[in-house]
């Protein structure tokens, strides 16, 4: 399974976002999107996951036999946002039995809803709070949780992590790790040490465009000023040296 | 289950949920009867089913209801204009069969025809539909069609119910009204729902949107007009006309059924919603607080630059006038639709004194126009721009800026309030400036026997309540700093203070009191409380000028 993105344009107003920004991506690995605040990340993954409608270029993903199919279903693309979107006024074990009861086709895991929560480290008190009361942190396990139930195709994580505390981090991660294998996952994320521990490819997003980042540098000492030079404008550039 | 019933059932089970869990914690919120309410009761299943079916039941009663008051109205409507009168015994015996008819078409225009037009033939989906496919990942084009197909069905049925009676009373007949109705309807909805696959309107931009809307809600209106005058309602319902109306819908709903680019379409729709619903979010501000939605809403019209332009001034002075350079655009709009409503009324009064025959015989007296001036309180409290300056100030600037020390240092907050304050008394002079100009073409005019005295209090008069308008805002802004770093109030006594400013400028509009004393007296007490104010300002904002956390 690939995730092929070609000459993808699109722009808000008078700001170009992407300018024929092309990348394909493969299952089995890990891909982490750098770039700078503004850059697009956000609205990459929202065009992705057909949130938003592109100017121009195509995104399609192609089966192991070769076909290319860019009329795929928003349910091929799990997208996990960096404020977890979730309905405040039900209870952790009510939307997780809602979701296995509407998903129910789609399901990889029997369990039970308990068995879920607690598999993200959802204690059994706090299962039956409104969701409205969990914290920032339990809220991503969440929703988190419920990507991974129907382990869609393509996974997407717009700034994991953040909001974890470090064994949940840890668990997390390893969970990121055991899945990959059977989809594409892609996160974006400032934190670079992060990227070094999860990824196996490293993807900029910058001056609209869309650059693979050479793998071998990312264990070197200097991989911070690399990707900060890497990231860095011309302009800027000049400035500094100015 | 079939997908169809399955993504319906659970659309509605999860909207029942969460309206009784959001009870549940409106409960526990209350005083004395919250506390005992146990958190255990969002876990207790037979409890909630219980409540699941009355809940069910109360809103589809409820939903009923008001399908029934809606056709009643557009047949009691329909009655009156057909027959001129309005009696109990004409609506139960004497009405006809067209009564109900045209009511019916009334109603398919009113409830089906201008919605969607309103939305350019989009049936776009709302924010529950989105929210419900975010959080269940479920497919765009399965679930929006799905949900949108079953509300039209479940639409029309609560219909169909009080249509039936009022085509049996009418004695049309209640199957024969029912049948043009469901026709009717049915018709518009595969119509617009292939308008809208095939018209990509998002493309097309204000005004002509505007223009379009305007034009083909005009034309629906047409509609029930024409068949009003012409007695239309018996052609409408004929054979050759329901006719040809079904096999339209036959041949629109197989080709709406049958659509080939539905995703893309569906897609486009999803954009456009998500794009509402951030354009809402954005507009109302995340706290929902109206008492910052001017504020909130003046964000979208900043235009940057300026920089250049404030180079010789510093600190506190360069941040409030760079702040009233970017918003120049959108206040120098105000201050043009202000000017414009004044010039119109002007030019309304040199109109009637020029054309209109005998008007100079009218006159009025100086007590007259001395009852007038305390209204002109209120006019001017509605028309100022100290709250819109004050929420521009906050959520533009002090939100940000109040989290440093230095901002809330002493000097800097009492500059920053003597440049706000000459900001918004030279804008609100403006409009007192307006006001004195129509209040002297009137007194020109029409005017009897106005004495010096009058103009000179009048000016003094205009000049208070300028000067009260001007500082009120921004006093109680920073005396009691309401706004929380969330822009939340966190200081009801605001809410309070607000209120009832707003009540006393009412009164004084209501206030039909003569004399000079009176107008005197607002003058006074305006200028004490600006006098008062101030050294109360000097003394205390730098205490009180920060968030409410």
């Amino acid at each position: 399974m690939k995730l092929i993105l070609e000459n993808l344009e699109k722009r808000f107003d008078k700001k170009v976002i992407f300018d024929k920004a092309s990348f394909t991506f493969e299952k089995g690995k890990i891909y982490g999107l750098l770039g700078r605040n503004g850059a697009g990340k956000t609205t990459l993954f929202n065009s992705i996951s057909r949130n938003l409608a592109l100017d121009g270029g195509k995104i399609f993903l192609e089966d192991e036999a070769g076909n290319r199919n860019n009329q795929y279903d928003n349910t091929d693309i799990g997208f996990i946002y960096t404020q977890p979107n979730l309905p405040d006024f039900m209870t952790g074990a009510e939307f997780i039995q809602f979701f296995m009861d509407i998903n129910a086709a789609k399901l990889k895991e029997r369990k039970t809803v308990e068995e879920h929560l607690l598999s993200v480290g959802i204690q059994r008190d706090d299962q039956h709070k409104l969701l409205k009361d969990y914290s920032h942190g339990m809220k991503n396990k969440v929703q988190m949780l419920v990507t991974f139930m129907v382990m869609p195709p393509v996974i997407l994580l717009d700034e994991p992590l953040t909001s974890f505390d470090l064994i949940a981090a840890h668990e997390i991660k390893e969970l990121i790790l055991s899945i990959k294998s059977d989809s594409i996952i892609i996160f974006s994320t400032h934190i670079l040490q992060l990227a070094q521990d999860l990824c196996d490819e490293l993807v900029l997003l910058h001056d609209q465009k869309l650059t693979p980042v050479d793998v071998t540098i990312m264990h070197d000492k200097d991989f911070e000023d690399q990707v900060i030079a890497l990231l860095t404008d011309e302009e800027d550039r000049d400035g500094v040296n100015e | 289950m079939n997908n169809f019933v399955k993504i319906n059932w659970f659309y509605t089970l999860t909207a029942i949920t969460e309206t009784l869990n959001g009870f549940f914690y409106f409960l526990r919120k209350l005083p004395v009867i919250g506390t005992k309410i146990p958190t255990s009761l969002y876990k207790s299943k037979d409890i909630k089913l219980a409540f699941m079916i009355f809940v069910g039941i109360g809103k589809f009663v409820m939903q009923a209801g008001l399908k029934l008051i809606i056709v009643a109205i557009a047949y009691i409507l329909s009655v009156c204009i057909i027959h001129q009168n309005l009696s109990f015994e004409l609506f139960v015996n004497g009405s006809t069969a067209p009564d109900a008819v045209m009511a019916v078409i009334m109603l398919i225009v009113a409830m089906v025809l201008l919605p969607r037009i309103m939305e350019l033939f989009y049936g776009s989906p709302d924010k529950k539909m989105l929210a419900y496919i975010s959080h269940f990942q479920l497919s765009y084009t399965k679930t929006v069609r799905s949900l949108s197909i079953f509300k039209e069905i479940k639409t029309l049925f609560l219909y169909v119910l009080p249509v039936l009676l009022f085509g049996w009373i009418s004695g049309v007949g209640a199957f024969k009204l029912a049948l043009v109705y469901i026709l009717m309807r049915l018709f518009c909805f595969v119509s617009f729902e292939m308008l809208g696959r095939k018209v990509d309107v998002e493309p097309i931009k204000e005004p002509l949107k505007g223009i379009l809307w305007a034009i083909f809600s005009l034309l629906a209106i047409a509609i029930v007009v024409v068949m009003y005058r012409f007695d239309l309602a018996n052609v409408a319902i004929s054979l050759p006309v329901m006719l040809v109306l079904a096999v339209l819908t036959i041949l629109l709903g197989f080709l709406f059924f049958t659509y080939k680019s539905e995703s893309r379409y569906i897609e486009r729709l999803i954009t456009v919603g998500n794009v509402r619903l951030e354009k809402t979010a954005a507009a109302v501000g995340n706290s929902q607080n109206k008492y910052l939605a001017e504020g909130v809403a003046m964000q979208k019209h900043i235009s940057l630059g300026g920089e250049r332009k404030f180079d010789h001034l510093k600190g506190s002075s360069l941040l409030n006038a760079l702040l009233f350079y970017r918003y120049k655009k959108t206040l120098n709009k105000s201050i043009k639709i202000r000017l414009g409503a004044f010039a119109l009324a002007l030019f309304i009064c040199a109109a009637l004194n020029y054309f209109v025959p005998n008007v100079g015989a009218y006159t009025v007296s100086e007590s007259k126009f001395l009852k007038l001036l305390p209204g002109v309180v209120f006019l001017l409290y509605l028309i100022g721009y100290g709250k819109k300056i004050v929420q521009m100030c906050f959520v533009n600037c002090d939100v940000a800026m109040l989290h440093y020390p230095f901002y809330r240092e002493s000097k800097t907050i009492l500059s920053g309030f003597d440049q706000r304050f000459k900001k918004i008394f030279s804008l609100n002079t403006i409009n007192a400036l307006c006001v004195f100009a129509l209040l002297l073409t009137i007194c020109l005019f029409w005017g009897e026997g106005i004495s010096m005295n009058f103009y000179v209090v009048m000016i003094l008069f205009l000049v208070a309540v300028t000067l009260l308008l001007s500082f009120h805002e921004l006093f109680i802004y920073y005396l009691l700093q309401p706004f929380a770093s969330n822009m939340a109030v966190a200081n009801p006594l605001y809410k309070i203070i607000t209120f009832v400013f707003y009540l006393l400028c009412y009164a004084t509009a209501q206030l039909h009191i003569k004399g000079y004393w009176f107008v005197l007296g607002i003058s006074i007490v305006s200028l004490l409380y600006v006098g008062i104010g101030s050294i109360v300002i000097k003394n205390r904002a730098p205490k009180t000028f920060r968030f409410k956390d």
